[in-house]
């Protein structure tokens, strides 16, 4: 069962990263390790009109982290249960069983596992644990300027906010059942069929 | 590629050959009989094995950012294939431990043979335990047959080249079935990369040609091979031809790591 949900207004979103720097913050994060991350996705084509080439870009951005998954992929392979699901129904890490192997970055789909170099262990977002336990909202969350963010939930969020949680580059939802609802910018439909694609990634 | 990969691309690779080597090992010793095949071949072989097995062993503790919480890789026996993975080489490692005693002492056959049975099903669950490991489903890259195919391949390949290392004074009458196996499976790691690389191979074309001119030159010396078997100086051949295949096979398993590429983030 998902027990929380983020709500991502991908529309809203402009891309400013204070989510990003609120997470950091709050939880003192090195350079390098980024619990929540912004993607910039951008494509588009040239279109001949009366012999006159004209371009049609666009860009969205998605604010992304974990997503505390029905079925986490990275719980499963973790070898040594180093990430396990805690008394609060969040999935953590135990830096006193994890061996560093890496191996839930390469299977979660969103990216959410961090290497820490100094630590040389897995680091994830842990959904700011302390804060939701006293009935507050991720800082992520809180710190939007835009209210692009939400969270809550999981029946709460879906209640809202429906229940699209794919749009690209996303993967499909099927594979780990994320806590996750998108309102898709107007432009994400074009994404699939308009070679797009994500832009500065050394910024992730 | 990051370091990560570097240590589990060796580590891959010499695992495989051990486990191959062991493989083709206990074939021969089935085929041949325990007691008829020389025992300087049961003890030398069996000690490439085991030094091959703890150099991969120990490769593959450089990829752990915290090595000391390594005693905790099997907890997730039940669930993870890394866990399964681990599990089933410290059984392989240890039996071949107890296997390399056994022979060492010299007069134990009936035990020969039966840790030299555990050690191959340990085998056969560690290499398919890797296999299901690497074909994750996020990894697009990697989720399909050739995953499979490339690292049974290897496993054959890289085992049987350098038993053929081992073995090529004692054993004229294998030469020939070795050496036609070879090329055999030469031509389809080839075939199976040409098949895999797909639209990736644009990016690596300049490793391609490289891994083709040695599997080109590997089937030139087994040629060469073919009519000097009867020569005592087909050693430095044999060399040659296992270096050659296992560089091309590394160049192979560098490619499989490089178009690592997830769907999703």
């Amino acid at each position: 069962m998902r027990l929380y949900a983020f709500y991502i207004n991908s529309s809203a979103c402009s891309g400013c990263k204070t989510c990003q720097a609120a997470c950091k913050d709050k939880n003192d994060l090195k350079p390098g390790v980024n619990w929540r991350r912004v993607y910039d996705i951008q494509g588009g084509e040239w279109k001949s009109e009366n012999g006159v080439y004209i371009s049609f870009p666009f860009a969205y951005n998605l604010s992304i982290s974990c997503f505390n998954c029905e079925t986490p992929k990275c719980v499963n392979a973790c070898p040594t249960k180093a990430i396990y699901t805690n008394e609060n129904g969040l999935i953590v890490i135990d830096h006193d069983l994890c061996m560093g192997c890496r191996y839930c970055e390469w299977v979660c789909p969103y990216g959410a596992p961090q290497f820490d170099q100094d630590l040389k262990m897995m680091t994830k977002c842990n959904l700011c644990e302390d804060y939701i336990i006293v009935g507050k909202k991720p800082s992520c969350v809180d710190s939007c300027p835009m209210r692009a963010l939400d969270f809550g939930t999981y029946d709460e969020i879906t209640e809202k906010y429906g229940t699209i949680a794919q749009v690209f580059p996303l993967p499909d939802p099927g594979l780990t059942g994320p806590g996750l609802v998108v309102k898709p910018h107007k432009d994400a439909i074009k994404a699939n069929s308009e070679s797009a694609e994500i832009y500065v990634r050394e910024d992730l | 590629m990051n370091e990560n990969f570097t240590s589990l691309l060796f580590f891959t690779i010499l695992s495989q050959m051990a486990v191959g080597t062991l493989i083709f090992r206990e074939l021969i010793l089935l085929r041949g009989g325990f007691e008829f095949i020389s025992y300087q071949f049961r003890k030398r072989s069996l000690q490439v094995i085991v030094i091959l097995l703890f150099l991969s062993l120990v490769i593959a503790f450089l990829h752990l950012g915290n090595p000391l919480h390594a005693f905790n890789a099997i907890k997730n026996f039940g669930k993870s294939w890394l866990s399964r993975e681990i599990f089933s080489l410290s059984l392989l490692m240890a039996a071949l431990l107890l296997y390399l005693i056994i022979v060492l002492r010299n007069n134990h056959l009936r035990t020969e043979r039966i840790i030299s049975f555990i050690s191959v099903m340990l085998c056969i669950s560690f290499v398919y335990s890797m296999i299901k490991l690497y074909m994750i489903p996020s990894v697009i890259s990697w989720n399909n047959p050739f995953t499979p195919v490339s690292f049974i391949i290897t496993t054959f390949l890289c085992g049987l080249i350098l038993l053929a290392v081992i073995i090529w004074k004692n054993f004229d009458g294998f030469n020939y079935i070795i050496a036609l196996l070879t090329a055999i499976l030469v031509i389809c790691s080839l075939a199976n990369s040409i098949l895999f690389y797909g639209t990736f191979l644009k990016q690596v074309y300049y490793l391609f040609i490289i891994r083709t001119a040695l599997s080109i030159i590997s089937l030139l010396i087994i040629t060469v091979l073919n009519f000097r078997f009867q020569s005592n100086k087909t050693g430095i051949w044999w060399v040659i031809l296992s270096l050659i295949v296992v560089v091309s096979e590394i160049i192979n398993r560098y490619i499989f790591f490089l178009s690592f590429e997830k769907s999703g983030l």
